[in-house]
């Protein structure tokens, strides 16, 4: 009796398991096709789909600032944590460091080093707004910058004077 | 093609430098004892923390890391090795008792196999499929990798200066990574995240191969085949679309040296074998070596080991190996002043003062064990039958492995109460990974009391059929 009791309860509990893992299996069986339908998609393109623009915009800044580990960087961008840490990784081994507005002093810029800029693609209006109250605080702190490159929402520039 | 070539062989390194460590802490004995299958899995995972700290102390010495500086070594110990062994009389012996073991597998146990095997091979395809996407791994773990490969060491000062990435966080997984850059001759962080999969796949032999030698093998099979469909694991070990993608975190890495100390540590307790005590020594050093929560587990697992050893020489053997592990990274990491961004520096007053937090902690465990499914039903497995056998948990070496389950919640529970970030955010972001490191603990030990239990209710029903009396260890307990 006790036996059968402790079979049942077993029983009951492996199929609820199951149950359980139904959600997840189904999706790995949708990962699958996802598997196949991206056999031909090459790595750029599939890191693109996860990274979004900012990979782009990586990309371009690692064609542009050569990669050494002496060469500083400094970012200044809207969500400055995502972007930062995803440049960092992109950006290796080039010193980057992420502009704290509110701390930005000329005297802690060094001459040479580049200053790289980046807003992701859809920001709101407050956002924006917020972005541009910080990027005037942050130019008018810096000394003297030259264009690089730049586009509707980045921009890569020269540090021309400072420590 | 060469790709493939030179993963297999990044591989079959960890396994023939792991094979030699487990040969050397044996004494220059194998382990007859074990299966193959033990042998493979166990000497991947000491593989890679052997070839990981070899990289470690080349970049201390700035030695150079290439395939011939690092493989040589390893290469030639084993071809030492072989030697040994092939010459040693017991090995014939070994070879056939092997074969016989392994033809046994019955019908289920085969259906569980396949479960298993389809499992990991999703995980392996998926992985390697897609790049790296989950935050940890390109903003820790792969970074800490890509830094150490480019300097060829140890990297700039800017580097550890940034506290982005924790600086202080142990270098067992970024620096396996490396050695599969410098196989493969250049950064494919999308290729090298096979390693991971390749760790559930250990994982999940080691249970299955211990777990069977505690019940029998279908037991051990299907409760392998359980914890390989757990939604959590599939997630560290290859990644689900769109649910959860997290290969390339540490967690796994722990959660596989936790569980092989644990067992270790059982088998050690059972069958007073020395090489069983020193393996749960290597792979408390090897965890402490892969992520911070590691040396808690270390200095709890050591403790016990200590308690129960009854030869000082496998203590002061096994204290050596953890040491080899900790004390390299613990040097450096107080040579080069890292700090410790996740717990706060208050100590106790911050422990007290966090006291609040303790319904919202709470909650959150009983959300990531039991709520959200992630680890499918290991928890309420592991509380209910261990409610249920609690005498034999309690009288045998089973005990160990709960305690140091119950020691390591409550650490993490300390944790989070002293955590200087929002607990909420914190809970959000961690809860799950750090019960993954003891599932498979709990799956182990839950396994084994369903085992007991269903043997116990056995004798007692064939007691009944046979009209005789009851013996009294049948039920758990002590003859008067």
């Amino acid at each position: 009796m006790g036996g059968m009791l402790v079979r049942w309860l077993g029983g009951v509990f492996v199929i609820a398991w199951i149950g359980l893992s139904y959600e997840p299996l189904r999706i790995e069986f949708e990962s699958l096709k996802t598997i196949v339908s991206l056999w031909h998609v090459d790595a750029v393109t599939k890191r693109r789909q996860i990274d979004g623009p900012v990979y782009d915009f990586v990309q371009r800044v690692s064609e542009i600032i050569p990669p050494r580990q002496n060469e500083l960087v400094y970012l200044f961008a809207a969500d400055s944590g995502y972007t930062y840490q995803k440049s960092n990784y992109y950006l290796y081994p080039r010193s980057l460091t992420l502009i704290d507005p509110a701390r930005l002093e000329a005297q802690d810029v060094s001459a040479g080093a580049y200053l790289i800029v980046y807003l992701p693609p859809r920001l709101s209006m407050r956002d924006l707004e917020a972005v541009q109250r910080d990027w005037e605080t942050v130019h008018q702190a810096l000394p003297p910058i030259g264009q690089v490159y730049r586009t509707r929402n980045a921009g890569i520039y020269r540090v021309l004077s400072g420590r | 093609m060469n790709a493939a070539i030179s993963m297999v062989f990044g591989f079959g390194l960890f396994v023939v430098a792991g094979s030699v460590v487990i040969f050397l802490v044996n004494g220059l004995h194998w382990p007859f004892e074990m299966s193959r299958p033990l042998i493979a899995a166990m000497s991947f995972a000491s593989g890679l923390g052997a070839v990981s700290l070899q990289i470690f102390l080349y970049s201390v010495c700035s030695l150079p890391l290439s395939v011939s500086s690092i493989a040589i070594p390893w290469l030639g110990a084993a071809a030492i090795m072989a030697w040994m062994l092939i010459t040693k009389p017991g090995y014939a012996g070994w070879t056939r008792t092997m074969a016989k073991h392994d033809s046994r597998l019955s019908v289920v146990g085969g259906v569980m196999v396949m479960v298993i095997l389809v499992q990991v091979g999703y995980c392996i395809v998926y992985s390697i499929s897609q790049p790296i996407s989950g935050w940890d791994a390109w903003a820790i773990w792969f970074l800490k990798a890509k830094a150490f490969f480019i300097s060829d060491g140890i990297p700039s000062s800017h580097f550890f200066s940034t506290t982005y990435h924790h600086p202080d966080y142990p270098l067992l997984v970024p620096l396996a990574i490396v050695w599969e850059y410098v196989v493969l001759g250049g950064i494919d962080d999308q290729t090298a995240k096979i390693i991971f999969p390749l760790m559930l796949l250990a994982l999940l032999v080691i249970f299955s191969a211990t777990l069977s030698k505690e019940t029998n093998r279908t037991t051990g099979l299907s409760f392998a085949a359980l914890l390989a469909i757990t939604p959590l694991f599939v997630m560290h070990g290859g990644g689900l679309a769109g649910a959860g993608d997290y290969v390339g975190y540490a967690d796994l890495a722990l959660s596989l040296y936790f569980f092989a100390s644990a067992t270790c540590l059982y088998r050690y307790q059972v069958d007073r074998d020395r090489v069983w005590g020193l393996l749960a020594f290597l792979f408390l050093g090897m965890g402490a070596w892969t992520k911070n929560e590691g040396l808690v587990w270390a200095l709890a697992g050591s403790a016990i080991l200590i308690g129960t050893a009854r030869s000082w020489r496998v203590a002061g053997v096994g204290l050596g190996l953890v040491s080899v592990f900790v004390a390299p990274w613990t040097i450096f990491k107080i040579w080069a002043s890292l700090p410790n961004d996740v717990m706060s520096q208050g100590g106790w007053r911050a422990l007290v003062a966090g006291v609040d937090r303790v319904p919202t902690v709470l909650t959150w465990m009983w959300q990531s064990m039991i709520g959200n499914g992630l680890h499918g039903l290991i928890w309420p497995a592991f509380v209910i039958s261990s409610a249920l056998n609690w005498r034999q948990l309690l009288s045998t070496p089973l005990r160990s492995s709960a305690l140091l389950v119950g020691v390591q919640l409550l650490v993490y529970g300390a944790v989070y109460l002293m955590s200087p970030y929002d607990v909420e955010w914190h809970l959000a972001t961690s809860i799950d990974r750090v019960i993954l490191h003891l599932s498979p603990i709990a799956l182990w030990v839950a396994g084994v009391n369903v085992f007991q239990l269903r043997e116990r209710m056995r004798t007692v029903e064939n007691g009944n059929r046979v009209g005789g009396a009851v013996p009294v260890e049948a039920i758990g307990g002590t003859p008067v």
